[in-house]
């Protein structure tokens, strides 16, 4: 029960894919302009990402080593096309402020990343979890740099005016440099609290390594060159 | 010769089996993948459609009663003037006509504009039908707070004359502007030859 937890919490905060492992980066600065087309963004990737999770993690010993990657990307495709189809039947106009960022969710490193690294070596109730873990920590922090660049740049969040009536937004935030400014400082918000819990005195040498290590995705390679 | 010829038999067989192995077994793996994958879209295809309700014009009845609340039944009229870029030309009875224009503002996708218009220059009413417009920027033509600066004000517009812009949207307020200001050159158009 606790592996399952710590597999859903991974995503969210200790292997967070856009403020940890800085994946996904295109989307992450295009979309964050307003929490609301966040919000999609981040949903529908969760969708996929869970769907191809689970399809991928069920046909791991049908699929072939030397076509894993096409195969892959046919079942992620097609999710994406379902997300597409969905959302412009139902939901129109956030279909519209997507635009070409929703089928860009195909070549999403976070999606052929877990793909990969998780879906393709675990079970398949692991590899949900996993999806969804990953999607609800890539959804965060999209809803997190898109609340602050909305609320500097207009003045509102969630298209809900706050501060827009007697104080101007800063423009600035609204442009791609904002976006870049915006990320790479909660990037090291993140990094300096991370940081300073693992700096826990209460903790010794050999705890922060294992702590550090099983979030690693290079984890075996290492660990067969120190056994070697 | 016995002894040479097994060998030679054992890689041929090596050759078949790993070519079964290796090129066929993946190749039928991935085109069942494929297989599977497009009849499951197919599905949704086929649920999604159903759900998309014919429209009798261009945008939802929604874009039109936002400018003329009370629209009764509406015709359309040919239009065969010289503006380019018109979408739609309804005719909403009292003199009144809803004219669609679309404009290439910044995003890849033009802007599409409903303008509604009973006298010569002056809009009465006006939707933004598409937006594909950088959200925060571009995208707040669409808001009522830059729409009532047009709303019942004389045109033809002109940017920083009679129409105060966006800072840092130029592109979408321009488009704006030149959807608008064609719409007026519509009416005056269809006004003409009514009187004609």
């Amino acid at each position: 029960m606790k592996k399952k937890w710590q597999i859903l919490t991974n995503g969210i905060i200790k292997e967070n894919p856009t403020l940890v492992l800085l994946l996904g980066m295109c989307p992450t600065l295009a979309i964050t302009t307003g929490v609301i087309s966040a919000l999609g963004m981040g949903l529908a990737t969760t969708f996929v990402l869970v769907g191809s999770n689970t399809v991928i993690s069920l046909l791991r010993k049908f699929v072939q080593k030397t076509v894993r990657i096409p195969a892959y990307i046919v079942v992620i495709a097609g999710f994406v096309t379902m997300v597409e189809m969905l959302m412009k039947s139902y939901l129109p106009s956030l279909y519209g402020a997507l635009g070409i960022y929703l089928p860009l969710i195909v070549v999403n490193c976070i999606i052929l990343g877990r793909a990969e690294l998780f879906a393709s070596q675990n079970t398949v109730g692991d590899s949900a979890l996993d999806g969804l873990g990953m999607g609800a920590g890539f959804t965060l922090a999209l809803c997190l740099i898109a609340a602050v660049r909305e609320f500097f740049g207009t003045g509102c969040i969630a298209e809900i005016a706050i501060t827009e009536e007697w104080m101007p937004g800063m423009t600035f935030f609204i442009l791609p440099a904002g976006g870049f400014f915006t990320l790479g400082m909660i990037i090291a918000i993140v990094r300096y609290i991370t940081e300073k819990r693992n700096r826990d005195p209460q903790k010794n040498c050999r705890e922060r390594e294992e702590e550090f290590c099983e979030s690693c995705p290079n984890r075996a390679i290492c660990q067969n060159e120190k056994e070697g | 010769m016995k002894k040479n010829k097994t060998p030679e038999k054992n890689q041929k067989n090596d050759r078949g089996f790993s070519v079964f192995k290796e090129v066929l077994v993946p190749t039928f793996s991935l085109c069942l993948i494929l297989c599977v994958t497009v009849a499951l879209l197919a599905l949704t295809r086929h649920f999604t459609e159903k759900n998309a309700k014919p429209k009798l014009w261009r945008y939802e009845d929604s874009v039109y009663t936002q400018i003329y609340d009370d629209l009764g039944r509406m015709t359309e009229v040919a239009y065969t003037g010289e503006q380019e870029n018109v979408l739609e030309v309804l005719s909403a009875g009292e003199g009144r006509y809803l004219i669609s224009v679309s404009a290439k503002g910044y995003a890849s996708t033009p802007i599409e504009v409903v303008v509604g218009i009973q006298s010569s220059y002056v809009a009465d009413g006006i939707c933004v039908a598409v937006c594909e417009e950088t959200q925060g920027l571009g995208a707040n033509i669409t808001k009522d707070k830059f729409l009532e600066t047009v709303i019942g004000e004389e045109g033809p517009f002109v940017l920083g004359e009679n129409l105060d812009g966006i800072a840092a949207a130029t592109y979408s307020t321009k488009a704006f502007t030149k959807a608008v200001n064609t719409a007026f050159e519509v009416f005056e158009e269809i006004k003409e030859g009514d009187a004609q």
